[in-house]
């Protein structure tokens, strides 16, 4: 096996590992065959002085403090998942916000006509409701139109069918 | 030697072949060679651990048109190697006792 060769192994299996510590692993093994060479063995004999490629992978893989272990790794998805459903938590409220929003919002659209009819007298006003008369709450099954007099609790119904509660 | 014993060892050894002069990678493995053996990928681990706990200190000289990494000893690599010597006088007596003649009824 050339020197090429075997970094190139030992590269491939380290990949995991940060740039920073691959680089220095790879440049460690590289002065380390460079020197038996210099010694005055053949690049052969150098590379295989090394050991087995899966050998020397397996002990910076071990030996290296900052590769996060399975351990590790399952903790870190778990704190993943749980960011993600934090994250829907979140976007849940905002759905739910923006729902809640937009019905006062047509609520309020449909409130509108009795609230300017409550500031300007005397406003014609038309459709399904509820109003209390004179104390008493009584069903308006429909009306075409009520009067606003002189004050909500105040209502004129005109020209409707009345049920009884 | 036993594998637990080696690797207690190996540390105070790694630090002992840089202790007189500054070295490198294969030097260090040569000079350890009579006494303890290492391979170069054992040795790795060891000086990134003590290069990491600040016993040593590395930088780099160009060789032959490439570079080459030398380790130097600090204070606290210096301090391992007289914390272990005097661990190793408890050790000895240890080893009197695991190697005394006799029942102990002497």
């Amino acid at each position: 096996m050339t020197k090429r060769e075997f970094l190139e192994a030992i590269r491939k299996g380290i990949s995991t590992l940060s740039t920073d510590d691959i680089n220095k692993s790879i440049r460690y093994y590289s002065e380390m065959i460079d020197d038996r060479i210099e010694d005055g063995v053949s690049e052969e004999e150098a590379v295989a002085a090394m050991g087995n490629p899966d050998d020397v992978i397996a002990e910076i893989l071990s030996e290296t403090p900052s590769v996060p272990t399975v351990a590790e790794q399952a903790t870190e998805q778990a704190d993943e998942k749980e960011e993600n459903s934090k994250k829907g938590f979140k976007y849940g409220w905002i759905i739910a916000s923006v729902i809640m929003l937009s019905l006062l919002v047509a609520a309020s659209a449909m409130l509108m006509p009795l609230i300017k009819a409550g500031f300007n007298k005397n406003a014609i006003v038309s459709g399904w409701g509820y109003f209390r008369v004179d104390g008493d709450t009584s069903a308006v099954s429909h009306f075409d139109s009520i009067r606003i007099a002189e004050t909500f609790s105040d209502v004129i119904i005109e020209r409707s069918e009345t049920e009884d509660c | 030697m036993d594998i637990q014993i080696k690797r207690g060892l190996l540390d105070v050894c790694v630090l002992a072949a840089i202790k007189n002069a500054d070295s490198y990678g294969y030097q260090i493995i040569k000079d350890m060679s009579p006494y303890i053996s290492i391979s170069e990928s054992t040795l790795y681990p060891i000086l990134r651990r003590l290069e990491a706990s600040q016993m040593l200190t590395v930088y780099s000289v160009e060789h032959n048109g490439r570079l080459r990494k030398y380790y130097s000893i600090t204070d606290s690599g210096r301090k391992r190697i007289a914390d272990f010597a005097e661990e190793w006088k408890q050790i000895i007596s240890v080893y009197e006792f695991i190697t005394k003649e006799g029942n102990g009824d002497d």
